[in-house]
Order: structure tokens, then sequence, then C-alpha cells
């Protein structure tokens, strides 16, 4: 379910001080359901807000693991295209290259990319608590989902696409073809013959 | 089982062992510096600074400096880096010594815990950083933070994991209460240690012979000192 970003999260945006913007990545590690990886670009563990089936903010928290994430900016091109990202998670104790070999590189699986600010996480007793005014609603929330990933001792990257270039993926003109698809095959010989006749006239 | 700097895993009669050698607690004799690190991306105009970003929270950086110490203690920090902090690989508590405060009465709860009533209590920020009450003559005792009433006093766990053998009488009496946090040394800290005069006496665990050494040691904090 979408929501809309609380007034507060534009508020403290504007602030010229006293602002502190968290970055945070959600990884679904299941192939079939949800086995959600929570980590965070801090400096050490961050008590944030658990996501549902769904990938909806719940009120309940859980504790997501510091690292020094590295993820692109999120950007939109002339077209009004969402560009891919690229994110770099470290593999301590190889934990995430294991979940990469038994679970097929996590291929088209959902990671959902966080921006809140400090504030307005979960507050309480420890280290890892850093909120103060906790609301949910005031963090963006974008989905991307995996396109290919890579791993090494130091570090597993993801190149993560927005669901938009996902659905516009490019099919080969052979397998075109050869599709039991009547209809496209007709359609693209129509084509040929068409071009072949029109030819002529041109020259 | 707790690691604390320069004793090793520290036993209740408040010596260290490292590789079952027994190390008893000295103090820097030169001082210890710390300072609190923030992360802070700064947009600045000409000199001036327009808009502030923090990037993550603050972490304490310590420094334990030497002048003279005897080869025996210096034979002792070598022990302990290459064996319990293995070079910076693996963290252990620091007591901060910059950083005490004399507490004016200590209660002992029912359940055994202390309450030092202390007048600043911003040292104990998080349940990460411990307390250690400290005397030169009689003793220390290193053991968790469990509250705090601001500015009043903080509740010391004694039940639990508790290491040391001062009593209360004499905390009350001589001892002052220091933070202790879980820290790395930074790699290869005892690289700038210089030789000094040699003392022509025997050289073991007890005697004070050998060459005498002068240097630093740095430690780098593994959670939020703030």
């Amino acid at each position: 379910m979408s929501y809309d970003v609380t007034a507060t999260f534009a508020d403290i945006q504007t602030d010229v001080e006293a602002v502190s913007p968290i970055h945070m990545f959600v990884v679904n590690a299941s192939q079939s359901g949800t086995d959600y990886q929570y980590y965070v670009d801090w400096n050490h563990d961050v008590t944030g807000y658990k996501l549902d089936s769904s990938g909806d903010l719940l009120d309940a928290t859980t504790c997501y693991i510091g690292f020094p994430i590295k993820g692109d900016v999120l950007k939109s091109n002339i077209d009004g295209e969402i560009s891919g990202i690229t994110l770099v998670i470290p593999n301590v104790d190889r934990v995430m290259e294991g979940i990469l070999h038994s679970q097929e590189y996590l291929r088209g699986k959902d990671i959902y990319v966080m921006t809140a600010f400090a504030r307005n996480l979960p507050s309480g007793v420890g280290y890892t608590f850093i909120g103060t005014t906790p609301d949910k609603r005031s963090t963006i929330k974008e989905k991307f989902y995996i396109d290919s990933a890579s791993s090494s001792e130091q570090a597993v990257v993801f190149n993560c696409k927005s669901k938009f270039d996902i659905k516009r993926a490019q099919i080969l003109e052979e397998h075109l073809v050869m599709s039991v698809s009547g209809s496209i095959t007709i359609h693209r010989v129509v084509c040929k013959l068409v071009t072949l006749l029109l030819t002529p006239l041109v020259i | 089982m707790a690691y604390l700097f320069p004793i090793g895993t520290v036993q209740n009669n408040a010596t260290g062992l490292i590789d079952s050698v027994e190390y008893n607690m000295f103090e820097p004799n030169k001082g210890v510096t710390s300072k609190d690190v923030h992360n802070v991306l700064v947009s600045q105009f000409e000199q001036q600074s327009i808009s502030t970003r923090k990037k993550a929270n603050p972490f304490i950086t310590l420094s334990y400096e030497y002048e003279n110490i005897f080869a025996r203690e210096y034979n002792q920090i070598e022990h302990f880096v290459n064996s319990i902090a293995q070079g910076g690989l693996s963290s252990f508590y620091v007591i901060d010594f910059s950083r005490g405060i004399t507490p004016s009465s200590v209660h002992v709860t029912a359940g055994g815990n202390w309450q030092p009533a202390l007048s600043n209590t911003r040292y104990w920020a998080n349940t990460k950083i411990y307390a250690c009450a400290y005397t030169a003559t009689y003793g220390w005792r290193l053991a968790p933070y469990l509250t705090k009433t601001a500015n009043a006093s903080i509740t010391i766990n004694r039940s639990g994991v508790d290491y040391g053998d001062l009593t209360s009488t004499n905390f009350a009496t001589y001892g002052k209460l220091y933070p202790a946090y879980e820290a790395f040394c930074v790699p290869d800290p005892i690289a700038n240690f210089k030789i000094g005069p040699h003392i022509n006496q025997d050289i073991d665990l007890t005697g004070d012979g050998g060459y005498t050494r002068s240097g630093t040691v740095a430690f780098v904090g593994k959670y939020p000192s703030v």
C-alpha cells in the first residue's frame, strides 16, 4: 500500500543545520516468500522499522546491521526513466555470498532503498536507538529489483533496476520468429513484406 | 569473559591473564587523552558554514601515553597487543583515565548494585559503555552500566558480569569512577615506542630491569561514545 510521506520529512529536509539523513537498504533474500536482510549505512547497528510481506513499513522494530554500504544516487533522465542503481554490501563472513549461492543470485528479487532522518527512527533504550521522534511515514522508500549480482572476497555488488526497466526487457529477434505466438510471427512477416514492397517506390 | 587493557582476561582478584601469565594493572604514567570524533558533513561558503549534515554517530579515540616504563611493563603491553588485541583485530575494554569523576557517595541497592552519586553522568551515554571504579591502592572493579538518573547517579550492575576486588566502602572513600570503552587498538600500535636508559636489575614479571621505553598506544572505540 502506498503512503504519503508526512510533512515532517519535508520540514526537516529544508533545515540547514542539525540534520542527520540516513540510508537503509532491505534485501529480500528469498525466492519464494520474504526473508528480509536489513542493512543501514551507519557506523553501528541501528533499530529501524520492520517491513511486512508486501514491503510496507510496520510499527514493529528490527535491527538494521550497520555497514559501509555504497549505493548510487537515485536519478531520472530526460525521458522520465529511473536509472538503475548499484549497491555494494561488504561480504563479511561471506554471509551475503552464501545467500546469493543458495537463492539463484536473487535475480528479480526486490531491494528497498529507504531514506529517512535519524530523528524519525524508533526511540528507546540502548545504543541502537538513534531516533527521538518516531515517525515511520517520514521515510522515502524506493523499490528496485536485482538484475544481476557479483561477489568477491571484499563485497557483493548488486545491479538493480527499477521495475519499469525489468518489464521493458528486450527479446531477441530469433526468439520472436521462433515464438509459438503466430500473431507476432505474422506481424513481423507482414512488416518485412511491406518494407520490401515500399523500398522500390522510395528509390 | 572480558578483556581489559593492559592486563588481559580479567580475573575477580583484579589481575589479568594473557596466555596463562598473570599481570597486574598499571596506569599510563604520562597520561591519557581521549576525544569524541564527530562525522559532520559541512557545506562551506568562503570560511563560513552554511549547512551541516550528520553522517554517523560520534565515536571515541583514546591515547595511552607512557614515558620510561619498565621493560616488564612494555613486555606486558607487547604481550597484550599480540595475543589479545592481535594487532588491532580484536576488541577489548579500555579505561578512559582522562574522564574520572569522584562520587560524592556510593549507595548499594538491595540487589547489590552500586549507585555512585555523580554530578555529571554524561559519559555513560549508552549501555555499551562500562564503568570502572578505580583506586590506586585498593584495587578496582569493572562492571556494566545499567541505568542513570541524569546528573545525579548511575547504576552499576554487580549481579551479572562483574570483575575486580574493590569493595563499596573503599570505592566510596578512595575511588574514582571512569568510563570504560570497548575499543580496538590501531594496527601496529607499539611501533612508535622508543628505547630509554637500561636498568641493571632482574628482568622478569616483578623485576624492574631491562631497557625502559616511551611511547603511545592509540585506540579507536567500537560503539558510539555519545
